[in-house]
């Protein structure tokens, strides 16, 4: 299973966290854990690297790197 | 305790930003379920409001369960002091949290384990006539920063009373978002949190100021207001003017305490208590320093003997909540 981690910018809560999680979980059907204190999110499962940043840029937040 | 408005008002910004950003879309969900086309509108509207009045329930039955849990800690007026101070603490690394003041007061803020993010999830899509409700009470378990904040503010009041009033008042606040009525709100997005997070930041400051109250600093809010008020008014502090009694008389009133004269230090000193119109928590008298306090109801009046201490100062005398306070001049 492809494990992935994504540096975030812009997240402002725990609530940020949980939406970022729900949507690449419920659009890209991957698993995905998203830690609000070092907003990173790990990714889980086969997803193109252009979608996963779509989804996560379409709330509003910024990828800004992979770890 | 923060005013209610000012709590109303931080659910409205709040509900604006985190609270519509997440359980928004989740009601959404729960809705494009349950509408077949027949009854669309009509189960939008049910939906919503179901879904607001489950969580309107459910936050003020958690504010009263946390209200109650803060009166389980107040054993005393320092034991109140303490609590408020470390509620005081807690919302200020909130506040500094949604500021983005440094990485690490991201800390305060806790994240919902991810099982329960996902069962709420996994209900918004359950198609469940019930669904909105059920999602509604669920919110409890996934609280925004500002949400906790209030929740420790809630636990801070020390009264299941108080708390469920925090909590239910801040909900209601957050409730017109969902009705689409905020939706510009939602679209403010970053300023709105900046504003969120300094209401968060100004009751903190609020909270440690009634923390330092109630363990009897001479240095508060109300104290300074005293001074400049007398400063503006060229008044004479009582005391200063160099009369000094071995009684003194403190009296009781909506407007809080009034002290009659200083005392004399080293002394043994009659204090008569008496009690006017003071219908809210002056009737419960405190004076920190000397480890005293008493409750003294609207018409009544008590006699209280105490050794005055052996150096000069000032004593605070304060109500049950740090929200009322006088000054006792010990020369």
């Amino acid at each position: 299973m492809i494990k992935k981690i994504y540096k975030l910018s812009g997240l402002h809560c725990t609530s940020c966290s949980m939406l970022i999680e729900g949507e690449l979980e419920d659009q890209l059907g991957v698993r995905a854990a998203c830690n609000w204190a070092k907003q990173v999110v790990e990714i889980e499962g086969e997803a193109d690297h252009q979608m996963i940043v779509k989804v996560i840029e379409e709330q509003g937040y910024k990828v800004v790197g992979e770890a | 305790m923060p005013n209610l408005w000012i709590i109303f008002t931080t659910g409205l910004l709040t509900g604006g930003v985190t609270c519509v950003a997440v359980q928004g879309g989740l009601l959404a969900g729960a809705l494009a379920q349950m509408s077949n086309v027949q009854y669309s509108m009509f189960n939008k509207i049910l939906g919503t409001v179901s879904f607001l009045v489950s969580k309107l329930v459910a936050y003020t039955i958690l504010g009263f369960l946390l209200g109650w849990v803060g009166s389980r800690v107040q054993l005393s007026l320092t034991g109140q002091g303490v609590l408020q101070m470390l509620v005081a603490v807690y919302m200020l690394g909130v506040g500094a949290a949604l500021l983005d003041v440094h990485p690490f007061f991201r800390h305060f803020i806790l994240q919902p384990p991810r099982f329960l993010t996902r069962w709420i999830r996994g209900q918004s899509k359950s198609g469940d006539l019930f669904a909105p409700a059920i999602l509604g009470a669920a919110t409890v378990f996934v609280p925004c920063g500002t949400t906790q904040a209030m929740m420790a503010l809630a636990v801070g009041s020390g009264n299941p009373g108080w708390g469920a009033a925090i909590m239910g008042v801040f909900v209601l606040g957050t409730s017109p978002v969902f009705l689409g009525l905020g939706l510009a709100m939602a679209r403010l997005g970053q300023k709105v949190m900046k504003v969120t997070a300094w209401a968060v930041v100004a009751m903190a400051i609020w909270t440690l100021n009634t923390a330092g109250v109630m363990l009897g600093s001479p240095i508060s809010i109300q104290s300074a207001l005293a001074k400049a008020e007398c400063v503006i008014s060229f008044c004479s502090p009582v005391g200063e003017s160099g009369q000094a009694a071995d009684q003194v008389t403190v009296g009781i009133s909506r407007a809080g305490y009034s002290v009659s004269n200083a005392v004399r230090a080293g002394k043994e000193i009659k204090m008569t208590l008496t009690n006017t119109d003071g219908r809210g928590c002056q009737q419960a008298v405190n004076i920190p320093a000397l480890g005293i306090s008493k409750v003294i109801r609207p018409g009544q009046r008590e006699e209280i003997s105490f050794k005055a201490p052996d150096k000069p100062g000032k004593l605070q005398v304060t109500c049950s909540m740090g929200m009322f306070t006088g000054e006792l001049q010990v020369i």
